[in-house]
């Protein structure tokens, strides 16, 4: 089971840095993941079109 | 799950930060309009998916009237293949899907200790897409030629045949898959990029597991199901024939389209009531999940295996025997890793110290119910066996114990688990209990019966039947009622919770695990300010 301490953690300073660092990634994690599903719409259509 | 080190995790708002996102909520609508909180999304899309379950619920009594007894008794063929068709797009375009997405939205933060979703713009968008899709999709029954009346599966010609409303409900279809495609996005860049120190993939709970794997299905399915439904638009207005045999398409095609999105999105459905589930049953047993390791890769396994299985829906088309041996043998590898999950939380609750509170009753019903329907989907796996059952009563009797005792029931559970959580308000555990009895009994009175209505022979979609199946159907139909009548329970121990009761402490219950716990009971606007350390 959890055992919780209720005590300091990192600096907010650092937190923040932290934060907008994951922030950034996930902005170009969010973007590929969008090309990808957008491609995968895209290419669905072409590739059935090509078949048909 | 690993011992936590925090600080701040909820924080005292009365001074002031210098951060313009550390501010409380917003007054008014503005507050729900424009909010980028995880906490406030949450609540919509819980909110949302309640109301759709009533107006989708009113749909499916409006079947089980008709179906009451035979003939033809309230309503017309055409509206009664209108409300077939509604209550599936409804219930799990506009109720389930968007019930998950809100205890995703609520949970996975402070599960990983992260202070919100990772877009909250973005997030603020993929919500509000949501409610004005559904209304445009309502808003097809009040159209010329009324609603989509062809199945929720849309298949060409008939759906071709639709009226006005053919349009409105394909744009509908494409805005409700674009609202998940970017709730997906959200999910899974939150979990792979904002995890607090300390909390690495396997010490993640199994919700977040369940919830990221399903993220990934999203965004391999809804593209197809948006492609496939694009070529419907196209064939019907700009002169293609994708799926036209005149034209030198095949109507089977899109099929296949269908149901390689089709079965996938059953397990989106599921997978994060398995979620939910693997957080219910260890707190209520006092023991750690049995197994954790191994429900993460089951649950990975049903992931992939979801993508290979879809043309089971579609044995009696035709196909190469060597096609209905591949996906009759891959449906049931499935069995495997399911199986991998329920002997695993029965062994967590083995020795385990059992309490039997609302969300527990709810989980042990998932668990037997879900199991029922998990057999009868391998007896219409077996290709032979299914062109009998196909299109029959016992197809409505199996998805259905899945969809309703299974994912629905689950989020229930999830619901009376995290409602204290969410508004720092025990529930009334004494009327969480008769609303439990009642659904139990009810959903079983409606959906057993119908297993005998189709072995029996009784087709499905059909608003009128022979006189031998009037018993079962009438047994079916007084069950539905009494499961819409004790949903309507369910709302008023909701609505009595937000408004008050008995404070909640930060553990609620008899400790359980996660971070989540860690913070105060209601959780804070803004929880973990500074990161929590996992160890």
């Amino acid at each position: 089971m959890t055992d919780q301490a209720h005590n300091s953690g990192a600096p907010a300073l650092a937190d923040a840095e932290m934060l907008a660092a994951q922030r950034q990634r996930a902005r170009r994690g969010a973007l590929l993941l969008g090309v990808v599903a957008l491609l995968t719409y895209i290419g669905f259509i072409l590739a059935t079109s090509l078949r048909h | 799950m690993s011992t936590t080190t925090h600080s701040h995790a909820g924080h005292d708002h009365s001074h002031d930060h210098g951060h313009d996102d550390h501010h409380g909520p917003a007054k008014g609508l503005t507050r729900w309009l424009f909010t980028t909180n995880h906490k406030d999304i949450g609540t919509l899309y819980l909110l949302f998916s309640l109301v759709m379950l009533f107006v989708g619920g009113a749909m499916a009594l409006i079947i089980r009237a008709e179906l009451f007894q035979p003939g033809l008794q309230f309503v017309n063929p055409d509206f009664f293949n209108q409300m077939t068709t509604m209550h599936a797009l409804i219930m799990i375009f506009g109720m389930i899907m968007p019930a998950f997405v809100g205890f995703a939205n609520w949970m996975i933060p402070m599960m990983i200790g992260a202070p919100d979703m990772a877009l909250p713009r973005l997030n603020n968008w993929s919500f509000w897409i949501l409610p004005f899709a559904s209304s445009i999709l309502v808003s097809t029954l009040f159209m010329d030629g009324g609603g989509p009346a062809g199945g929720w599966t849309l298949y060409p010609p008939l759906s071709l045949q639709a009226g006005n409303s053919f349009p409105f409900t394909i744009f509908a279809v494409h805005l409700l898959g674009m609202s998940s495609i970017l709730g997906s996005i959200n999910i899974i860049v939150t979990i792979m990029n904002m995890r607090a120190p300390g909390m690495t993939l396997l010490k993640m709970p199994l919700f977040v597991w369940t919830w990221l794997i399903t993220a990934y299905l999203l965004i391999a399915a809804m593209p197809v199901l948006a492609g496939g439904v694009t070529m419907l638009l196209t064939d019907q207005f700009f002169g293609t024939t994708f799926f036209q045999a005149a034209g030198g398409g095949d109507p089977v095609l899109f099929q296949h389209i269908f149901w390689f999105f089709g079965h996938p999105e059953v397990y989106i459905i599921i997978l994060p009531a398995f979620g939910i589930v693997s957080q219910i049953i260890p707190t209520f047993s006092r023991k750690p999940l049995f197994g954790y390791a191994a429900m993460v890769y089951a649950t990975a396994s049903i992931g992939f295996l979801s993508f290979i299985v879809w043309a089971h829906h579609m044995f009696t088309v035709g196909m190469p025997l060597a096609g209905e041996m591949f996906f009759m043998l891959s449906t049931m590898l499935i069995a495997i890793p399911t199986a991998v999950k329920v002997f695993n939380w029965t062994a967590t609750m083995w020795r385990g110290s059992l309490t039997f509170e609302t969300p527990m009753l709810f989980s042990l019903a998932f668990l037997f119910l879900f199991t029922i329907g998990g057999f009868s989907g391998l007896m219409l796996a077996i290709a032979p066996a299914d062109f009998q059952y196909h299109d029959t009563y016992f197809v409505v009797a199996h998805f259905h114990y899945v969809l309703v005792p299974g994912a629905l029931f689950a989020a229930i559970a999830g619901a009376y688990f995290w409602l204290p959580k969410w508004t720092g308000h025990m529930y009334d555990e004494r009327l969480g209990k008769i609303h439990f009895w009642l659904s139990a009994i009810s959903v079983n009175i409606t959906f057993f019966p119908q297993h005998f209505l189709g072995l029996a022979g009784m087709p499905r979609r059909i608003p009128d039947y022979a006189t031998q199946f009037a018993d079962w159907n009438m047994i079916s139909s007084i069950g539905a009622f009494g499961f819409g009548l004790s949903q309507l329970m369910f709302a008023y121990i909701v609505i009595k919770t937000i408004r008050g009761g008995t404070k909640a402490t930060a553990q609620v219950w008899d400790q359980p695990e996660g971070l989540e716990w860690t913070v105060p009971s209601p959780a804070p606007y803004h929880t973990f300010d500074e990161a929590p350390i996992v160890k």
